[in-house]
């Protein structure tokens, strides 16, 4: 039994250096393979959550997402609403917009982006939106978080 | 006779070095032979190289960790170097903003792995802001590696446990002689503290908050009390856990007493088919493994056990020490007298391989930054 | 997030209840029992009697939140320096020993006759006892719960909070723990040290904003 062991013991190290050069060589494959795992998909909380619906204007196109309430366990009370902004060439100098992220007909608040100078003005006009979390140019386009209550909570 | 011996050493290993030194060149060129100018042929021909004297002074000498460290020090140096090259040529800098955050192009490491099992198991998604095909590799990569090698990686595959080990071979003699092993723990501590908070807030806390490595890779720009914060508290644990302390300790501290990756990894040692054993009836208890060893693994403890912690990282230190030639690498399940020369060939092949292939393709394009540097003026 | 937040609080700062109330606790209930199905019905009562010591607390953490700090001016501010105070304990808690904060102790005082009296009173009263334990990650338990501003929050804030720190002690009596005491006690100590950093984070952004 020992013997049988020992052997075993030596034919799994020797595997060893074959396991280390497929996992390398064979990555690429692997990676394929194991990204289409459910569990593979960045969090909501960095990718800023799916879509709800696009404004396309003559010069501007908004996206706003639905908000994201991401919790270990259920939902969070406090989460953020993502909206990109992007030009049909290049981003308007002046953005000025009001949002309605929760499709309730009615504007949550208001945004007056300066994409030049990078500057953000912001007017809460919901008591479900709070503050701005972020406002940054992101390669061709403009995204903005802002802070959103969780109605359910 | 003795030129008879040492002729039939060096054949002996090159003979047993060859199909390491045939990897060496598949792994370094990759399969391909197309270089695109002379700088290219001489950055290949120095990595391949001091790749195979390396492994073959392994071989001829029987001394494992002067080699390693040599291989691990230079691929830790120049993967910072490369890194932050690479950055700049892409981003203009080093550090990263809302921008590089919101667009989710934060290149990860191997050390984050850890800290997405909770969010994965309850949310179904990857808490970091990155390309999830690297993020996919890399969680592959480590899995893969900690099955071969368990935490052997620490001192064979890791990109950051170089800088600390440099420091630790500073200076000849310790300034602090002796650092207690219960030290070992604390890096558990960090474990369940980081686990747990970054399942808590659904971000990676260790490289947001402690990783003393974003020193030699990429920080956030400041422009936040709290971003300040961040910067404060990663550049003193890296001035404090891998160069000062490490110096007067001659111990790898960050590895050993801080590293939630390490200690995470210490587990799969468990597991893991190679590990390091001590003959009894060979050791006389002299203490000199106990005093060298780097990441506090041997205690008086783990040496009547014949077996170090499990926070071993396998570097090899304690079996090139040993004067009566009773530490060694062993495979589980075997007799710990017998077979010591075939667990030795067998561990170092799939650890070597390992280096050549992380730092291989590192070194090989540092090489082509340096000469670049020096024949045109500028590395971008 | 409450409940997500209670348990992970009782996990992070159950390694320190651990080092602390482990060496008392341990032997005791491993002494009441022969075997492990008896130790197991010991430790059974005892959770039993910290559960219900942990809804008490939880309820009164949630009323005095309720009642009194949702309707103070400068809440955050409170609560801030409340969590910097509580995090400079939690630290130095790390690098000191407090021998007698474990209320453990007391039960090492209960007469040995009562217990083979009342085999099944006494363990749970012990549970009880140890419940109310005044150490500082109960205090930052109690502060969050009192944080979250309603009754029932802070009963299910402490109830997983129990959860997260019973983790520990459940396989701990069939795991060697006793030989193992100084591993946990460096792990729990240094968790203990990361811990306070983190509420002192919180507890001063909670000022600053």
């Amino acid at each position: 039994m020992k013997r049988t062991i020992s052997i075993l013991a030596i034919i799994w190290a020797f595997f060893c250096t074959f396991i280390i050069l497929i996992i390398f060589i064979k990555g690429p494959q692997f990676t394929r393979l194991f990204g289409k795992l459910p569990s593979m998909i960045i969090s909501p909380v960095y990718a800023g959550g799916d879509l709800n619906y696009v404004v396309e204007g003559d010069s501007l196109k908004i996206a706003v997402n639905k908000p994201v309430f991401e919790a270990l366990i259920g939902e969070s009370a406090k989460g953020f609403v993502q909206i990109t902004f992007s030009g049909t060439g290049n981003l308007p100098q002046l953005i000025e917009q009001e949002i309605d992220y929760d499709k309730d007909l009615k504007p949550d608040f208001k945004l007056k982006i300066n994409t030049i100078e990078n500057k953000t003005e912001y007017l809460s006009i919901s008591p479900n939106a709070g503050p701005l979390i972020v406002s940054s140019k992101v390669h061709d386009d403009w995204v903005v978080r802002i802070k959103v209550r969780n109605k359910k909570k | 006779m003795s030129d008879y011996f040492t002729t039939h050493k060096i054949g002996r290993s090159l003979l047993l070095a060859l199909p390491m030194i045939i990897l060496n060149f598949m792994l370094i060129t990759r399969g391909n032979l197309n270089f695109s100018g002379s700088t290219d042929v001489i950055a290949f021909s120095i990595t391949f190289l001091f790749f195979s004297y390396l492994f073959f002074m392994m071989l001829y000498s029987g001394k494992t960790d002067k080699y390693r460290a040599t291989g691990f020090i230079v691929f830790a140096m120049f993967f910072a170097f490369t890194f932050i090259v690479n950055l700049i040529k892409i981003r203009g800098t080093n550090t990263f903003d809302n921008e590089t955050i919101l667009a989710c192009e934060i290149p990860m490491c191997h050390i984050p792995a850890f800290m997405f099992i909770i969010p994965a198991v309850f949310t179904k998604t990857i808490i970091f802001p990155g390309n999830i095909g690297s993020i996919t590799f890399m969680l592959i990569a480590t899995v893969g590696m900690s099955i071969v090698l368990g935490r052997g990686i620490c001192s064979w595959g890791c990109l950051f446990g170089g800088w600390d080990e440099c420091a630790s071979r500073i200076t000849r003699k310790p300034v602090i002689k002796k650092v207690n092993a219960v030290f070992r723990w604390t890096s558990f501590a960090v474990l369940l503290i980081v686990v747990l908070w970054s399942a808590a807030t659904l971000s990676p806390t260790y490289c947001w908050w402690l990783c003393p490595f974003k020193a030699v890779t990429e920080y956030e720009e400041v422009s936040s009390f709290s971003i300040l914060l961040k910067t404060i508290v990663f550049s003193l644990l890296f001035a404090g856990l891998v160069i000062v302390l490490p110096i007067l300790t001659k111990k790898r501290i960050q590895c050993a007493t801080f590293c939630p990756m390490g200690a995470f990894l210490s587990l799969t040692n468990k597991i893991n088919i190679f590990e390091i054993r001590i003959d009894k009836e060979k050791c006389n208890n002299c203490g000199t493994c106990s005093k060298i060893c780097p990441t506090l693994s041997l205690s008086k403890t783990n040496i009547e056990e014949t077996r170090p912690s499990i926070t071993c990282t396998k570097c090899g230190k304690c079996i090139d020490v040993c004067s009566r030639h009773a530490i060694q690498y062993h495979i589980k399940g075997t007799s710990v007298i017998r077979n010591i020369s075939l667990s030795r060939y067998l561990f170092l092949y799939p650890a070597f391989i390992l280096l050549v292939i992380f730092a291989g393709a590192v070194i090989q394009h540092g090489i082509v930054l340096i000469i670049n540097l020096i024949t045109t003026g500028s590395m971008l | 997030m409450i409940l997500t937040e209670g348990f992970l609080l009782g996990i992070s700062t159950g390694a320190v209840c651990l080092v602390y109330c482990g060496p008392v606790l341990i032997p005791y209930l491993l002494g009441e029992g022969k075997n492990v199905r008896q130790n197991a019905y010991v430790l059974i009562l005892f959770l039993s009697g910290r559960i219900l010591a942990y809804s008490i607390v939880g309820f009164l953490a949630g009323l005095l939140g309720t009642v009194l700090l949702q309707s103070i001016l400068y809440k955050s501010y409170v609560f801030g320096v409340i969590y910097i105070l509580l995090a400079v304990l939690l630290i130095l808690y790390g690098f000191y020993r407090f021998k007698e904060i474990c209320l453990g102790h007391l039960q090492q005082k209960i007469n040995s006759n009562l217990r083979k009296q009342f085999p099944r009173i006494v363990p749970f009263i012990s549970g009880v006892i140890t419940g109310f334990n005044i150490c500082p990650p109960f205090l930052i338990a109690i502060t969050k719960a009192s944080d979250t501003g309603s009754i029932t929050s802070g009963i299910l804030f402490f109830l997983m909070f129990f959860m997260g720190t019973s983790l520990y002690f459940v396989p701990l009596p069939f795991t060697g723990f006793l030989k193992r005491q100084q591993v946990f006690r460096i792990i729990g100590k240094f968790a203990s040290i990361v811990t306070g950093f983190i509420f002192l984070y919180q507890g001063t952004l909670k000022i600053l904003n």
